[in-house]
């Protein structure tokens, strides 16, 4: 075993509250998943001397005011405005702050809220990038960059609607065994996803996450801490953030992954075809595509033919991916979308999630991106994480 | 510099901040050049022409006034000068299409990119903008 970030691990994933709309704000949301990881881990609250939180709707509150909500004396906070590549950033920064003896345990909290019509505020103030230069084409939100960059790839590669929709309907089976899932009650096949209304084509209604509340988060500390709790935990055995690479390609095709990915799995000391479990970001399935090349899963340009070739689903021969139903089937509680992956990695490891437990999870990759400023995301993230105590 | 740029489209003028230093034009706006960080920058004229990376038809928007029964085609464009642009346009354009830019004024008075693949379009792009202006 290597030793990059040794000693530290991951633990106590929790998915707390998702919901369509909710009344609380977000430290209900963080303040439950915080409980509720007390609860797993055994630990008591004064243990908690790091905190690294995502959120988009905890404004005018910041991340120190949930420091007082919580009575939590901190040592380390940590603000992770990365939207999606957010939570393998915590989880990395965090290993760091532990492994270096700044900290004992960081709490690690995506959370959201959602009422109705805030998604449009988001969208409509979400940079000075896409109040100037994007939400004034059409207003469509980031549906109109992902739409030209899916119809770009297309373009390219010659990638069907159906390569996409196998992912989306993958996902939703996935989700279908997930009891935290909001779309897990209703079934989706291919016929279903192809027919389905335009939203931007060539994005249709079932290529949309749908925006939602809830929480994602996990617990980071000392493999000894972990060991005398007698808790499940995972090793974080390599992992990058990245912001603004390939920053002059005209359209974005690849991202950090593309650049450091390699290095992730020789820093890891594993290949992409050893990994068991790949839980990629899902605002939209060409990412996942984007993900699974730039990651080595497949050449660039033949994701769809990855996903012809693989059933995607947690009992499936090959990788399992996206095990809860991903964003697309579960719902995007803004920022802790950003964890959903990670903290479902940790629960597949340790063998603790539920009807969609994977029967190999040994050994997962999880991939970030996020921040779609523009015509391009801006941040990308990438961990390997493996079985230590299941 | 979003506000010198949109003022420059409403008086009818297509224009970008470029660096008075590198040259380099910015899109989208901003203070400072992305190349050589000097906030030397001046709204100035640019070739309009470019060429079509993507189109998307939106069907849905977040805009009030937006019409679900007639689907709004904006396509990304590549400009000779540099920069990726979005833009309003008339209909569904290839990937390649060969596009002028042109500055329009939109439902809401603000100045903002058409992308015309005909340059003589361009009073009937505007008038699509017209109903509440
Ligand atoms: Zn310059």
């Amino acid at each position: 075993m290597n030793n990059v970030f040794a000693g530290v691990v991951l633990a106590a994933p929790v998915s707390f509250g998702y919901t369509r709309y909710s009344e609380h704000g977000v430290p209900w949301f963080a303040g439950n998943a915080l409980a509720e990881m007390l609860r797993l881990s055994g630990l008591e609250k004064s243990s908690i001397d790091g905190l690294a939180i995502a959120s988009f709707s905890l404004s005018p509150d910041t991340p120190a005011s949930l420091a007082e909500y919580f009575g939590l004396e901190l040592r380390l906070l940590e603000a992770l405005p990365f939207g999606g590549a957010s939570g393998v950033i915590a989880a990395r920064r965090a290993a760091r702050a532990v492994q270096a003896g700044d900290v004992e345990v960081v709490a690690c909290i995506g959370a959201d809220t959602s009422k109705p019509g805030t998604f449009s505020q988001l969208v409509a103030n979400f940079s000075t990038a896409t109040m100037d230069a994007s939400y004034p084409y059409a207003a469509a939100g980031p549906n109109l960059p992902f739409a030209l960059l899916t119809q770009s790839y297309m373009d390219r590669y010659g990638t069907q609607r159906e390569d996409f929709g196998r992912i989306c309907v993958a996902q939703r089976y996935n989700a279908n065994h997930c009891d935290y899932a909001l779309l897990g009650q209703k079934p989706l096949d291919l016929a279903t996803y192809l027919a389905a209304r335009s939203i931007v084509p060539p994005l249709h209604l079932f290529d949309c996450v749908m925006p939602c509340a809830g929480a994602d988060s996990f617990l980071v500390m000392r493999e000894e801490q972990a060991l005398s709790l007698n808790i499940p935990y995972v090793y974080i055995n390599s992992a990058f953030e990245a912001f603004n690479v390939f920053s002059s390609d005209p359209v974005q095709l690849r991202s950090g992954w593309s650049r450091y990915g390699a290095a992730l799995y020789e820093q890891a000391d594993t290949t992409p075809a050893a990994i068991d479990l790949i839980e990629t970001y899902d605002d939209y399935p060409v990412i996942v595509m984007l993900q699974l090349e730039g990651m080595q899963l497949c050449d660039e340009g033949q994701a769809a033919r990855y996903v012809q070739d693989h059933e995607l689903r947690f009992d499936s021969e090959g990788p399992a991916h996206n095990t809860s139903g991903g964003q697309l089937s579960v719902g995007q509680a803004g920022a802790a979308g950003g964890f959903l992956g990670i903290v479902e990695a940790i629960r597949q490891i340790t063998r603790s999630a539920g009807r969609n437990q994977a029967s190999s999870a040994a050994s997962a990759l999880v991939t970030g991106f996020g921040m779609i400023n523009y015509d391009r995301g801006l941040c990308s993230s990438a961990a390997i994480l493996s079985a230590g105590r299941v | 510099m979003g506000e010198k740029l949109s003022q420059a489209l409403l008086a009818g003028r297509l224009e970008l901040p470029t660096c008075q230093r590198c040259s380099n034009v910015q899109y989208p706006p901003s203070e400072i050049c992305r190349h050589c960080l000097s906030d030397a920058l001046e709204v100035t004229a640019c070739d309009p022409a470019g060429k079509v990376i993507a189109c998307a038809l939106v069907h849905y928007s977040l805009a009030l006034d937006f019409d679900v029964n007639s689907p709004w085609p904006i396509a990304s464009v590549k400009m000779n000068a540099g920069p990726v642009v979005f833009a309003h346009a008339l209909e569904f354009l290839k990937r390649d299409t060969a596009v002028t830019l042109v500055p329009i004024i939109d439902s809401i008075g603000d100045g903002v990119f058409g992308a015309l693949a005909n340059v003589a379009d361009r009073d009937l792009l505007q008038t699509r903008f017209n109903r509440t202006i």
